[in-house]
């Protein structure tokens, strides 16, 4: 260029005629952005084009040069956008947005085409080209800070199609920038439609650079899903990533969302996923059109899962099988495994073989009517290193703030007895697993411990009973010696009783039914593990699961109760004739009761009523049982007290109807 | 005339675009000449063309040199012998895109001459620009998939293409689907021959189904073919792969090995599933169709393989016989057997005739139930005898085989075999201990009724007898566990898959698996070769025992002859009116009788002593050792042999429920 300039004379100095022919001239070269001596390209930092003119020019001219140099620094800027965008890291959407644009310049470059034929032929002045160049002037003003934008916001994905969405938003007035936007914004929502289509069809996440809306963690396997204790692979496999969610789509995202999710399960099951009505999704700049694609797709999915759930892998029969073995359901099962497992579970944990408690579950699920559970096989049992309390704790600390007090007790108490640890545990298969997953086992595990032990203490004080029905033959002085124990063991027994009868009949049976019902009319999965959460939330809460100062009272209320009955039975014991009568103290099924004669009977009885009558005009006697009956009394008043205290809420009030029905404790 | 100087350059604009058609071309013109330096085509500083169309002819000369580009390396090519045909292919696809390039380089040049630098018809540098936009995007892209092919071949080649089909510009796309679809087609015909023909026709190495030329038939399945992994192209999955190659081997291994020529292709099914298209491998909508097409024909092909192996060659019958023979699974056979053969092998292992061991076994089936087996079964039973080491009996090398013949022999290979034969000779010990306990309780029984008179004896005769007990007990505990939680179950289990298998592949895999949990539950794997020692010395202990014991009861009853023989003469001598005894008889019978007393009682009660406390002693070893097994199956066989803790209390180690 520089030997043209000093060969040359400044365009200012050039007769008028010719410098409208050597500025249009130039002007077209910038136009399709080349730089020429009149007119110079410059490019600042930020990728801005622009021009500047020579000032020695005319000034009509000058004011129509200065005019149209807008259009040319655009679409100097457009191109150097093109060619920085269209390369593989930029994403498919970009890409896409892209070619749009390339589209758009090369008609430019058609026009500037015709431009030159009509200058070349000497029909051509600023003032024509001007009027010429008016409507593209709008469309690159338009999109030349659609690209800045981008650039300067480093735009990806679903981000570049919000802002296109939201550009047109503010050009509703402009009928023709608005459909050349909304062109733009068809073409760039193409290859991410698309992997939406994919998702929303088919399950699968086909997405090489990151954009789509939901991403896989693959690291988070199904495999783990039963390890664990929250439900990970449902919540983590698949997450939304809220930035890349164009903005038309943000109302359906949750939908979207669950609809592969739910497609991925069935697929992993080894079926074949065929959507009846696949469309294509296309884009829509009124916002309108996606519903009924992706609630229809939904809706296919949610079913689809659904029903195999149901039908496939018999989701309700599971149902009915974790309530039989978790939640009781099946008495003679429970009293038979109880029989037989007393001895070994009586021991401390460190020494209980897990083996044996397998083998003596299998025999008494075999031997009752439990046989005919589908699933009985998948029961185990499991010895908790930890009591219910801890657990309890444990799991509000992952929800709340309990966390510190968790991390003082210590994990494993090795002298735990085995009653208190005790538990079953189940193991289910993908796909089950994700509404079995640990949280839920958990949840069933503290309840069937609760119960569990419940009904031990009740075990204890019947055979207490069956013990004290040896008084028949009493005499009447020595009758009124025992009368106060006797009092005692009848008020441990009518409360631990009417709470059992509470937390199965009141609590457990009625939510188990409601939740039953509900499960009718649900349409998804995700319901289906809601209402189930829910279920054993509500009895959770109702069986006092949930409140550690009640948990607490009423341990204390059932210790209270087995170091009566050990007492009871100590005494007895010690009058040395236990030996027969132990066939009778536990009432084992198993073991055939001796027979024993009607004299040897009235003997023995008379034998141990006249030790034990001996031991009762002992103060002691009288001083033990009367601290036992103040001891429950009181515990069991501050029990009532604090339930009474809490908001009608709950159903625990009842508790208090039931125990207190005649105002006894009232008083 | 200022302007015209102004405006005036030293070339005409039609000599330019006569100079950027050539150079489009690759080919230096006057005016424009490639500079090595930065690659690319120049115009000489000294020539003075307004900057701006310097700049236009400059950018459309990098059409002449990305033309070059993509041409050198399809002539290269070409001429290599090494580039198979899916490169070849690949080249044809380079050369129609540089033809259709060529096209409208031919359209312009026809411009050019017609028209000149005629203003209105005519090509202007701006015209030409446009006319250039898209052929140059679309030669930056093949001129792109040419530099990253480079060294690349066969599925690989596919692979990489692939790579470059994942844009969001829709031109982009349908250029490199276009090509991908046009240099898969050979691939194509090669999976299509190879899954319906069975046919390898790969002689550049570009399948990813490799073959190896020096297997013989017998080892087709196993050794012949292999995946060639960095050959799998992108677009089918790892699953898809080994589904073509079985497919494809399943066609052979039922022409070859299976000597059927029934034509699967003419299958109904198969026919309307077959596709002809290529691009249907990896575009994502039809993804479906090349599945379908690749599932109904393995599936298809699988089910006749294994249809020809149940019916033709009886797999599941010859699966039941190794069963019931080389596993003891018929009782009446192996008990008769036993009875049998039990003389035999008490010789020394080097004295044992092969023909007369056939003869028993031939015996053996002809007088139990097994003479109802299919003949061909039975002939293939036999009888083989292990490798023989020093000291060896009969009972440590003796065998039954199973001779196993075309194709079955791909399920039952040689290597199996080996695996059926370790397990019989370990089930055939563990049952002649039951065997010789049993006997051994039966002559205890004979013996002791006759032995009652002897007093002595009935301390050493108890607690035999209590050991004894303790070992049969053990023994049977052993025997169920081994037939009932060990092989029943893994027979169960294998006949469950078996019956679900798809393919060969599936049957072998559960074969396999069956041997495999039969062997670690037998403790005869490698990580529980301290168990099954342990075993064995019981074993050998038991054994022992037994012969000591029934050794001892012959010599008690001899001594039990000879002393009512010595009352029987005296009350003949009496009841003849003589002297029922002397005192020289006497001193001989007492003398006898000390010597009994002293030396063989004495000496067996002591030998049988030390013999069951080192049998407790093992077998409280052998029960840690069980204790220390995280197999569910192993810690019950402990439950089992100490159901009633006895060596519990024996071994405080035992009574922590877990180690």
């Amino acid at each position: 260029g520089e030997s043209r300039k000093s060969r040359g004379v400044p365009v200012g100095k050039l007769p008028e005629a010719y410098q409208e022919k050597v500025v249009m001239e130039q002007l077209l070269a910038c136009l399709l952005g080349h730089s020429g001596e009149i007119i110079q390209l410059t490019q600042d930092a930020d990728k801005q084009m622009t021009f500047t003119l020579d000032q020695t020019l005319q000034p009509s001219h000058r004011d129509h040069v200065q005019r149209i140099l807008p259009l040319c620094s655009a679409y100097a800027t457009i191109t150097q956008f093109i060619r920085d965008k269209s390369s593989f890291e930029n994403g498919l959407v970009n890409q896409a947005l892209v070619e749009g644009l390339d589209k758009f310049c090369t008609k430019f470059t058609t026009l500037v085409c015709q431009l030159e034929t009509k200058f070349l032929q000497g029909q051509l002045t600023l003032s024509h080209l001007w009027f010429y160049l008016q409507p593209t002037i709008s469309h690159f003003s338009l999109l030349e800070s659609i690209c800045s934008s981008i650039n300067k916001g480093n735009n990806f994905g679903a981000n570049t199609l919000s802002l296109l969405h939201n550009r047109l938003k503010i050009l509703t007035g402009d009928a023709q920038c608005s459909s050349l936007c909304v062109e733009l914004g068809e073409r760039a929502a193409v290859p991410y439609l698309h992997m939406l289509e994919l998702w929303l069809y088919r399950g699968i996440i086909q997405d090489p650079y990151a954009e789509f809306m939901v991403s896989e963690d693959a690291s988070v396997s199904k495999e783990r899903l039963i390890e664990q204790y929250n439900d990970t692979y449902w919540e983590k496999r698949y997450t939304l990533c809220r930035e890349r969610i164009p903005v038309y789509m943000e109302m359906y995202s949750d939908e979207i969302l669950s609809t592969g999710k739910y497609l991925n399960v069935v697929r992993l099951c080894g079926q074949l996923i065929r959507h009846p009505n696949a469309r294509e999704i296309s884009y829509n700049s009124q916002d309108t059109g996606y519903r009924e694609s992706i609630e229809s797709a939904y809706s296919y999915a949610s079913q689809l899962l659904l029903d195999l759930f149901y039908q496939q892998y018999h989701l309700k029969d599971r149902f009915r099988s974790f309530k039989r073995f978790f939640l009781l359901d099946q008495g003679d099962f429970i009293v038979q495994f109880m029989d037989m497992t007393n001895e070994e579970l009586k021991k401390p944990i460190s020494r209980i073989s897990e083996q044996k408690l397998e083998s003596l579950l299998e025999l008494a699920i075999r031997t009752s009517t439990a046989n005919c559970d589908p699933y009985k096989d998948d029961i185990r049992v499991s010895l908790l290193g930890h009591d219910l309390i801890t657990q309890l704790l444990t799991i509000l600390s992952l929800e709340s703030t309990y966390e510190k007090d968790v991390k003082q007790i210590n994990p494993t108490d090795l002298n735990l007895s085995g009653l208190e640890a005790f538990s079953f545990s189940c193991t289910v298969q993908w796909p089950l697993s994700l509404v079995f997953n640990k949280k839920v086992l958990f949840r069933y595990q503290m309840l069937f411990r609760h119960l569990f032990y419940m009904k031990h203490v009740e075990r204890l004080l019947n055979a207490v009973w069956v013990n004290n029905s040896t008084a028949k033959g009493y005499t009447r002085q020595q009758l009124h010696q025992f009368s106060s124990a006797f009092l005692l063991r009848h008020k441990m027994l009518n409360f631990i009783q009417h709470l059992q009868y509470y937390m199965m009949i009141e609590v457990i049976d009625s939510y188990w039914t409601e939740f039953e019902t509900s499960l009718k009319d649900v349409s998804n999965v995700d319901e289906v593990l809601n209402q189930h959460m829910n279920m054993l939330n509500k009895c959770l809460r109702d069986c006092m699961l949930t409140n550690p100062e009640l948990l607490k009272t009423l341990s204390k209320l059932q210790s209270v109760c087995i170091l009566y009955c050990n007492f009871m039975q100590r005494t007895y014991h010690s009058a040395d004739v236990d030996q027969e009568l132990s066939g009778l103290t536990l009432t084992s099924s198993l073991q055939a009761v001796p027979t024993i004669t009607v004299q040897q009977k009235k003997n023995k009885q008379a034998m141990v009523a006249q030790h034990v009558s001996d031991m009762a005009l002992d103060d002691s006697f009288y001083k033990t049982i009367a601290n036992f009956d103040k001891n429950f009394t009181e515990t069991l008043m501050q029990l009532l007290n604090a339930i009474s205290e809490l908001n009608a809420e709950t159903k625990l009030l009842h508790i208090l109807d039931r125990v207190n029905y005649n105002d006894f404790y009232s008083s | 005339n200022n302007y015209k100087a102004y405006l005036k350059d030293d070339v005409q604009e039609v000599e330019l675009i006569r100079d950027v058609i050539l150079v489009a071309q690759g080919i230096e013109s006057k005016l424009m000449r490639f500079d090595p330096k930065t690659e690319s085509y120049r115009i000489p500083d000294n020539v003075r063309v307004s900057p701006h169309k310097k700049k236009i002819c400059c950018s459309l000369a990098e059409s002449g040199w990305l033309y070059n580009k993509i041409k050198q390396y399809v002539d290269q090519k070409k001429l290599d012998n090494t580039f198979g045909p899916i490169g070849l292919s690949f080249c044809v696809a380079l050369q129609s895109e540089l033809r259709s390039y060529l096209r409208l380089i031919a359209v312009l040049d026809t411009q050019l001459t017609e028209h000149g630098s005629d203003i209105t018809g005519g090509l202007t540098l701006t015209r030409l620009a446009l006319w250039f936009k898209e052929p140059i995007k679309n030669l930056k892209l093949v001129a792109s998939l040419v530099d990253i092919a480079k060294g690349k071949k066969g599925g690989a080649l596919l692979s990489i293409i692939h790579s470059y089909s994942w844009h969001g510009a829709i031109a982009h796309t349908s250029l490199v689907s276009n090509m991908l679809s046009l240099t898969v087609k050979p691939l194509f015909g090669i999976i299509s021959r190879w899954i319906y023909t069975g046919t390898l026709e790969d002689p550049y190495n570009e399948f990813f189904v490799a073959s190896d030329p020096q297997v013989k038939d017998d080892n087709l399945w196993h050794f012949k073919y292999s995946l060639r992994k960095s050959m799998i192209p992108s677009f089918l999955s790892a699953d898809m792969a080994r589904k073509i190659m079985l497919t494809g081997k399943s066609v052979v291994f039922i022409h070859r090995v299976c000597h059927d020529n029934t034509q699967l292709e003419r299958r109904e099914n198969v026919e309307r599933a077959r596709l002809t298209e290529g691009s249907a491998m990896f575009s994502q909508n039809e993804e479906d169709s090349f599945t379908n097409m690749i599932d109904v024909v393995y599936k298809e092909t699988s089910k006749h393989l294994m249809e020809v192996l149940y019916t033709k060659y009886n797999f599941i019958n010859h699966l039941k016989a190794m069963r019931r023979y080389l596993l003891l699974g018929q009782g009446d056979f192996i008990q008769q057997l036993m009875d049998l053969l039990v003389t035999e092998l008490s010789k020394d292992a080097s004295a044992l005739y092969l023909h007369n061991l056939n003869g028993i076994l031939e015996t053996a089936i002809r007088s139990t139930n097994a003479q109802f087996e299919d003949k061909d079964i039975l002939s293939r039973l036999d009888v083989r005898l292990l490798e023989i080491s020093p000291g060896d009996l009969g009972w440590d090398v003796f065998s039954l085989d199973y001779r196993t013949r075309g194709p079955i022999s791909t399920v039952f290979t040689s290597d199996t075999v080996i695996f059926y034969l370790r397990i019989f000779n370990f089930l055939w010990r563990a049952k002649r201990m039951e065997y010789a306990l049993a006997n051994l309780w039966r002559q205890k029984q004979q013996y002791s009724r006759m032995l009652r008179g002897m007093t002595e004896l009935d301390d050493l005769l108890h607690s035999a007898h209590i050991i004894a007990s303790e070992m049969i007990h053990f023994t049977q505990q052993i025997g169920y566990f081994i037939n009932f939680e060990v092989i029943e179950c893994a027979w169960d289990d294998l006949l469950h898959k078996v019956n679900q298998a798809e393919d060969l592949d599936h049957i072998i895999a559960a074969h396999q698996q069956f041997l495999d949990s039969i062997m670690t539950r037998c403790l005869m794997d490698e990580e529980h070769r301290p168990m099954f020692s342990q075993l064995r010395t019981i074993f050998d202990l038991i054994i022992k025992y037994q012969q000591i014991l029934e050794g001892f009861l012959e010599k008690a009853s001899r001594e039990n002859e000879y002393r009512v023989e010595y009352m029987r003469n005296a009350a003949r001598r009496d009841s003849q009116s003589e002297w029922a005894t002397t005192e020289e008889r006497e001193a001989a019978e007492k003398e006898r009788r000390t010597e009994f007393i002293q030396l063989t009682l004495k000496q067996t009660r002591s030998q049988l002593k030390v013999l069951a406390q080192t049998y407790q002693g093992m077998v409280t070893k052998f029960l840690v050792m069980l204790a220390t097994q995280t197999d569910d199956k192993l810690q019950a066989l402990r439950f089992r042999l100490d159901f009633n803790e006895y060596y519990q209390q024996k071994e405080p180690f035992l009574a922590s429920p877990q180690v």
